[in-house]
């Protein structure tokens, strides 16, 4: 329960585009949040989206289809509606972080940047696809090799692993890249907190509609960061996800 | 101390959960079971894989809750694999189903029920889209027709929820009683209503309006339950804001045998089962009452 659980529009005060298919939207209204906390995003007459807080007054977005197409399209000044902020967020309480950022998944991320407990990872399909690279000291990967490593994230996460030095790995990206991850730091024997993705409606946990089985771990209310116990728990992790109409359909 | 009944159907507790909330899979329910619910009623299910509205389906104001979710459904013919998980479940399952027409409503109806729920409630009620829900529910004889066809290809108990906004509830209600339902909830959501944000000026609910619950509609509930308690002689499931024990005692004097918790779980989480059962208890006892039976309806004495 947040004081007012209903969005309320705010103007835009600046766009950045970051990749070719990724924008941050700063906005005028502030945020308290922690890391990992995300907000409900209205685009009025079109549709509501959750969203990741990418700073106290940013998201930072990947045009994916219709909704993310709209905001992509805003200018400064247009108004879009917020509510939050949701979720649990990160919990840091190791010391020892290594943080690894898949695609647009670094948004969530982003807010940890200051922090100089964490050793960053952050990947993309290519080099205009990397997300913040310039802005903090990172190890590198894209999958085509035209910047840094030519290699999957979990390639890298593993080495460093191997090293002993992290005692927690926090990561946001592709569901698939989060459940090879999630392999290698059990491998390790090392703890994860992974932000996760479910067709949300209401975000503050009544619809059930985010739900993951068997546990009914609500990833709008319980999550969006899993830990590794309940990542061991949640049977459709990596495997499948339920549509708008609450359909099972595979990743 | 709080076991009750409903058409024959043991509770062990009063509480049971609304249709709606919570109610999308087999796992979540089954978490709604661990957190002390009597009973529970699933997520309304129709006759064809539909999306529902866009978001925002589903917010907060100062007094309650505002929804439009439009009836998000995967189908009944698409859900095995949620009825072979609900198997596990121990508390009584109620299955909630709605339809365009009354032909729709039996086709569900016989399906669903050889499923074996505990009961069958027939969703007359919903606000939230053009063609299904509430038009059921405004008129008596309409109302009486979904009953008995219903009733004719089902061995399962079933139970209309009625919606608050017909100005003929009583005559609804008797009209169900009458047509062989064997239970009675009440209430859906009130309205329409809706919210404009003034920075934007739009309305905030993607289809505009949408039926309101939580503390704000308490009374209303309260006195359909009242209305039809004086009404019929059949059980009624009350529901409607109820958020604490003290509500829940509240429309179980109204008339109610047991009680619907929807709303109440944004405002205390999943664990507002089990509060509300408890506090319940304790004022039952402060109160010299030894059983559910006992509350129900004194509010008419
Ligand atoms: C907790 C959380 C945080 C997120 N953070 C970010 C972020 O920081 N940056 C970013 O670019 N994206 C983020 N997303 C994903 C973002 O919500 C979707 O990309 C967006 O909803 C797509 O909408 P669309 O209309 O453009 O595309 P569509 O074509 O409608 O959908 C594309 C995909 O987005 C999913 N999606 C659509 N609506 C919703 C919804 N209401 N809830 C959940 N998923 C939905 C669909 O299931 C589909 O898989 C986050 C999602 C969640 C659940
Ligand atoms: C988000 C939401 C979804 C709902 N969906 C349904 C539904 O599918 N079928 C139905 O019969 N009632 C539905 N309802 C109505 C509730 O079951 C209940 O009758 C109403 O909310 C009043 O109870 P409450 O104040 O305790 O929530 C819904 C209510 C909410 C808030």
């Amino acid at each position: 329960m947040n004081e007012q659980d209903y969005p309320q529009g705010t103007k835009i005060i600046e766009i950045k585009q970051e990749t070719p298919t990724v924008k941050t939207v700063v906005f005028q209204r502030e945020f308290n949040f922690k890391p990992g906390q995300f907000v409900m995003v209205w685009v009025p007459g079109l549709d509501e989206v959750p969203m990741s807080l990418s700073s106290k007054n940013s998201i930072t977005i990947k045009d994916v289809g219709e909704t993310t197409h709209a905001l992509h399209a805003m200018k400064p000044s247009d108004k879009i509606g917020l509510r939050g902020p949701y979720g649990n967020g990160f919990s840091l309480k190791e010391k020892n972080i290594l943080a690894v950022g898949g695609g647009f998944g670094t948004a969530p991320l982003k807010p940890l940047f200051k922090n100089t407990n964490i050793k960053w990872i952050i990947g993309a399909r290519n080099k205009e696809e990397l997300l913040f690279t310039e802005e903090i000291d990172t190890l590198i990967c894209t999958d085509d090799g035209s910047k840094g490593e030519k290699a999957f994230v979990t390639v890298l996460a593993d080495r460093e692993l191997a090293t002993g030095k992290y005692d927690l790995v926090i990561s946001c990206g592709p569901e698939i890249m989060l459940k090879n991850l999630f392999k290698v730091c059990e491998q390790h024997n090392i703890n994860a907190e992974f932000s996760l993705e479910r067709y949300m409606k209401c975000g503050f946990g009544i619809c059930g509609h985010c739900a993951m089985d068997p546990t009914g771990w609500m990833v709008c209310k319980d999550g969006p960061v899993a830990n590794s116990k309940i990542l061991r728990e949640l049977k459709e992790f990596g495997e499948y996800t339920r549509d708008k109409k609450g359909e099972v359909t595979s990743l | 101390m709080l076991k009750t009944k409903l058409a024959g159907i043991k509770l062990k507790n009063p509480t049971v959960l609304c249709s709606g909330i919570l109610g999308t899979s087999a796992a979540i329910l089954k978490r709604v079971e661990r957190n002390g619910a009597g009973a529970l009623t699933l997520k309304s299910i129709g006759p064809q894989p539909r999306e529902g509205h866009n978001n925002p389906t589903v917010i907060a104001y100062e007094s309650g809750l505002l929804n439009a979710v439009g009836l998000s459904t995967p189908g009944y013919k698409n859900m095995e694999e949620e009825w072979k998980e609900l198997q596990d479940i121990k508390i009584p399952v109620i299955a909630s189903i709605y339809g365009g027409s009354i032909e729709e409503f039996v086709e569900i109806a016989e399906f669903v029920a050889e499923k074996k729920p505990s009961m069958i409630e027939l969703n007359i009620s919903c606000p939230n889209t053009k063609k299904h829900g509430q038009l059921f529910g405004f008129e008596p004889d309409v109302a009486g027709e979904v009953v008995s066809k219903v009733k004719a290809v089902s061995k399962v108990p079933i139970m209309p929820k009625l919606t608050p906004n017909t100005p003929k509830l009583k005559e609804v209600a008797k009209a169900c009683e009458d047509a062989g339902a064997d239970a009675i909830a009440a209430i859906n959501t009130v309205g329409p209503g809706m919210i404009i944000d003034i920075e934007t000026a739009k309305p905030i609910l993607h289809f505009k309006t949408g039926g309101l619950s939580g503390p704000a509609i308490r009374p209303i509930a309260v006195r359909c339950v009242y209305d039809i308690y004086e009404t019929v002689n059949i059980p009624i499931l009350g529901m409607g804001g109820i958020t604490n024990g003290k509500d829940a005692m509240e429309v179980l004097m109204a008339g109610a045998n047991a009680v619907g918790i929807g709303s109440a779980t944004y405002y205390r989480g999943i664990e507002a089962f089990s509060l509300v059962s408890q506090e319940l208890e304790t004022l039952m006892k402060e109160q010299g009452y030894t059983n559910i039976k006992e509350i129900t309806g004194t509010a008419h004495e």
